[in-house]
C-alpha cells in the first residue's frame, strides 16, 4: 500500500490544478436498549469525504473517526468491548484511481458490492463485515474496506470485466464478550494474514434484455468455526481456501423487477460434532421481486442455503431460508424517507426482525435519522437470540 | 341521409384533426436536438411552507443508432452526490418500454428499475419521471382544439387523452392539454388533468433560447396546485454536438459519475 501513499503524495502538489471536492461531517449517535432501558451508544463521529481529480487520476479519502462515551467510566460493558469500540477509525474508501471511459483501476482500501440482493450476502463475499450492529444497519456500513487492486474494464459495449486482488486475508470482526450484540464467545475478535491473498472476478453483461453477472472468488473463511469436539466448545479461525462461483440476473416485467442469484461455495469449513469441522459444498439461491407503485417501492426476497452431502453430525442446518419484505417511499418532497422491513429466519425455532428506518432532512446541512429495531423468536435462532436487545438509534448528521 | 353525411363529415374532420395533432406532436418529438448534448442542470423545489431545496446535476444525452441514451449524474447536495440514472429510450415505433438503471452510492450497486410506472417524483420534485420522458405520440389520442397565444407565441392547443389504462397507470394523467409553439415545434405549456377532470399540475417553459441554432428550453416550471408546491428546472448551460463517447452511456460510467472536470474536458472545444 506504499504505492497508494506515494501516488497520493505525487498528486498533492497539483491539488490547485485539478478538481477538488471535500465534505466534512459531524455525526452524533444515541442508542437505547428498549427492553432493559439503558444506553447502548453515545457516539460522536467526525468524517471527511475528500476527492481530488486531475486528468484521469482520482484520489479518494472517505473515512470516519468515532468516540463512544457509553464506554466512559465503569459501565456495563467489558474491557474488551471498550478496547474495540471506544475509539474507532473506519475506512470507507482510501484509494487512488486511474479512470477513462473504458477502464477504471483503483488501488487502496475499498469496499466492493456484488450481486442483486438487498442487504443479503450470497455472491457478495469480497469484504468481511463487522458484526457490531449485527444486521441492524445497512450492509455497506457493516462492510470493512480491504486493501486491494481492482480493475474494471469494458470488453465490449455490453460486457465488462472486474478483476480484483486483495492484499491479505481479513476475517469478519466479531463482537467481544459482553458486547451488546455479542453472539459468540470468540477471541480474538478478528484475525488477518497478509500472506493469504484473495482474488475475485466479475463479468457483467446485458443478456436477453436483462442484466447478468458471473462471479468467482477465491478466499478464506471469514467466520470462525466452533470446534464442537473440544471438552468446552471453542471457536477457531480455519483458513481453508474456498472457491465461490456465482451468477446473478435481473429483469423487469411489467411493474415488477425480478432479481435472482445463485452461488456455490466449495470447500467451506463448518462445525462437525466428532471431527471438529468438515469441508462442504454450500449452495445459495435468491429470488427477489421489486414492485414500484408511484412513489412506493415494495421488495420481497427469499434466500436459501443448502448444504450438499449434509450429515447429521454437522452443526448447521442443511436448509436455511431467509425471507425479507420491505416498503419504502419519500415524503415531503424527498425530505422524509421512510422504510419499513421485516426479516425472518424460520430455522432453529424461528426469529423475526422488524425495522423502521426514517431520515428527515431538515436542511441540506442537517439530517436526522431514527431507526427502530425489534427482534423476537427462539434463543437458538440467530435473530431470536437478541430478543432482549430491541433498540432505538437516533442520529443527527451535520454536513459542515 | 343528412345525419349520415353529417356524421361522416364529423368523423373525417375528427380524423383529420387527430392526424394533424399527431403530426404536430411528431414534429416536436423528432425535432433536431443534436447528436448529443451536455447540460448543467439545477432542480429547485419550493414547498407550501416556504421551504426550498436545490439539487444540481449534469445531464448527458446521445443518439446511438436507433436508441437514445440519457445519463443524469447528481452533483449536490452531498447526501445524493453521485446518484446516477441511465435511461435507454427506444424509437416509439418499436413499442418497447424504456430501460432504466439507477446507481445509489450508499449501496455501491447499479439497480435496474422498472419503467412501467413513471408517476413517481423525480428527485423529490413536482416533475415525475413521466414528465421528463421523451414525448410519445401514440400513447395518447390527440386532437387540435384551437390556437392560443402563450407568452406572445402562437401555439396549437392540443388535447390528449390516454389510449388505455396502461398509459394512465404509467403517466398518472387522465388528460393532458399541450400547447405547442407553431414556429419552433417546442412545448410551451402542459396542463395535467386528474380523474375528476381537474387541472392539478401545470408545466410552463419559462425561457427558450437559441443555442447552437437549436431552440432550447432553458427554464421550465411545474406547479402542483393540489400540493401547493412548485419545481423549477434550469438548464444553466447546454452544449450540443460535443462528440460524447458511446462508452459514457453504460453501467460502468454511471458508477463512476460525471463531475465538473469531466464536463470541462468534454466541452473544451465548444462554446455557445
Amino acid at each position: 500500500m506504499r504505492i497508494v501513499m506515494a501516488t497520493a503524495l505525487a498528486l498533492l502538489p497539483g491539488l490547485a490544478a485539478g478538481e477538488t471536492y471535500w465534505q466534512p461531517t459531524l455525526e452524533v449517535n444515541y442508542g437505547q436498549n428498549l427492553v432493559k432501558d439503558y444506553s447502548t451508544r453515545q457516539e460522536a463521529v467526525v468524517g471527511i469525504d475528500f476527492e481530488h481529480r486531475q486528468d484521469a487520476y482520482l484520489l479518494k479519502f472517505d473515512s470516519r473517526l468515532s468516540y463512544d462515551f457509553v464506554y466512559s467510566g465503569e459501565g456495563r460493558y467489558s474491557p474488551a468491548d471498550r478496547t474495540e469500540y471506544q475509539r474507532r477509525l473506519l475506512l470507507d474508501d482510501v484509494y487512488v484511481a486511474w479512470q477513462n471511459n473504458d477502464v477504471d483501476f483503483r488501488l487502496g482500501w475499498q469496499k466492493v458490492a456484488w450481486g442483486e440482493a438487498d442487504e443479503l450476502r450470497l455472491v457478495d463475499v469480497v469484504n468481511p463485515v463487522n458484526y457490531r450492529d449485527f444486521i441492524l444497519i445497512d450492509l455497506d456500513e457493516q462492510r470493512q474496506a480491504l486493501p486491494m487492486a481492482k480493475l474494471e474494464t469494458a470488453l465490449t459495449e455490453q460486457v465488462s470485466l472486474e478483476l480484483l486482488a486483495i492484499a491479505g486475508y481479513q476475517s469478519n470482526t466479531l463482537v467481544p464478550d459482553g458486547g451488546e450484540l455479542a453472539f459468540a464467545s470468540a477471541l480474538p475478535v478478528s484475525i488477518s494474514d497478509n500472506n493469504k491473498l484473495e482474488f475475485g472476478l466479475k463479468l457483467s453483461s446485458y443478456l436477453w434484455d436483462g442484466d447478468a453477472g458471473f462471479y468467482a472468488f477465491s478466499g478464506y473463511n471469514d467466520d470462525p468455526v466452533m470446534l464442537a469436539s473440544e471438552p468446552q466448545a471453542e471457536f477457531a479461525y480455519l483458513l481453508h481456501r474456498y472457491l465461490m462461483l456465482g451468477a446473478s440476473y435481473s429483469k423487469p416485467y411489467d411493474s415488477l423487477l425480478f432479481r435472482t442469484e445463485l452461488a456455490r461455495t466449495a470447500n467451506l469449513a463448518v462445525p462437525h460434532l466428532t471431527t471438529d469441522y468438515a469441508l462442504i459444498d454450500k449452495w445459495q439461491a435468491l429470488l427477489g421481486v421489486d414492485y414500484r407503485h408511484i412513489d412506493w417501492t415494495f421488495t420481497f426476497q427469499l434466500a436459501g442455503q443448502y448444504l450438499h452431502n449434509h450429515q447429521s453430525e454437522l452443526m448447521v442446518p442443511q436448509f436455511e431460508p431467509t425471507y425479507t419484505l420491505s416498503a419504502e417511499r419519500d415524503f415531503l418532497s424527498g425530505n422524509l424517507i421512510f422504510k419499513s422491513a421485516i426479516s425472518t429466519i424460520p430455522t432453529n425455532g424461528g426469529g423475526v426482525l422488524s425495522q423502521i428506518k426514517s431520515t428527515f432532512k431538515y436542511s441540506e446541512s442537517l439530517h436526522m435519522k431514527l431507526n427502530l429495531d425489534f427482534m423476537s423468536g427462539s434463543s437458538r435462532n440467530s435473530i431470536g437470540q437478541f430478543s432482549d436487545r430491541d433498540r432505538a438509534m437516533l442520529s443527527v448528521v451535520f454536513y459542515l | 341521409m343528412k345525419k349520415t353525411l353529417l356524421a361522416g363529415f364529423l368523423i373525417s374532420s375528427f380524423m383529420a384533426s387527430a392526424a394533424d395533432a399527431d403530426s404536430v406532436l411528431a414534429k416536436v418529438r423528432d425535432r433536431y436536438d443534436g447528436q448529443d448534448y451536455i447540460s448543467d442542470m439545477t432542480l429547485t423545489t419550493k414547498t407550501k411552507g416556504g421551504g426550498s431545496s436545490e439539487k444540481s446535476m449534469y445531464m448527458l444525452q446521445k443518439d446511438i443508432g436507433d436508441e437514445e441514451f440519457l445519463f443524469i449524474s447528481v452533483q449536490a447536495p452531498s447526501d445524493v452526490r453521485n446518484v446516477g440514472f441511465l435511461v435507454k429510450v427506444f424509437k416509439e415505433t418499436k413499442q418497447i418500454e424504456d430501460e432504466q438503471w439507477m446507481y445509489l452510492p450508499a449501496f455501491r450497486k447499479v439497480r435496474r428499475i422498472s419503467a412501467k410506472d413513471k408517476r413517481g417524483a423525480f428527485m423529490g420534485s413536482e416533475f415525475s419521471y413521466f414528465d421528463l420522458d421523451k414525448l410519445r405520440v401514440a400513447d395518447f389520442k390527440s386532437t387540435i382544439v384551437g390556437s392560443e397565444t402563450i407568452d406572445g407565441r402562437d401555439t396549437w392547443k392540443i388535447e390528449r387523452t390516454p389510449v388505455n389504462q396502461d398509459v394512465i397507470n404509467k403517466a398518472g394523467y387522465y388528460k393532458v392539454v399541450i400547447y405547442v409553439d407553431k414556429e419552433r415545434d417546442i412545448v410551451l405549456q402542459q396542463d395535467y388533468v386528474d380523474a375528476k377532470g381537474i387541472v392539478f399540475k401545470k408545466q410552463q417553459s419559462l425561457k427558450v433560447e437559441l443555442v447552437q441554432d437549436i431552440w432550447t428550453i432553458v427554464e421550465s416550471k411545474m406547479v402542483n396546485f393540489t400540493e401547493e408546491k412548485e419545481s423549477h428546472i434550469k438548464y444553466n448551460k447546454t452544449v450540443y454536438n460535443v462528440g460524447l463517447s458511446d462508452g459514457l452511456f453504460n453501467i460502468m460510467s454511471i458508477k463512476r459519475g460525471v463531475d465538473k472536470s469531466d464536463v470541462v474536458q468534454l466541452t473544451m472545444n465548444h462554446s455557445n
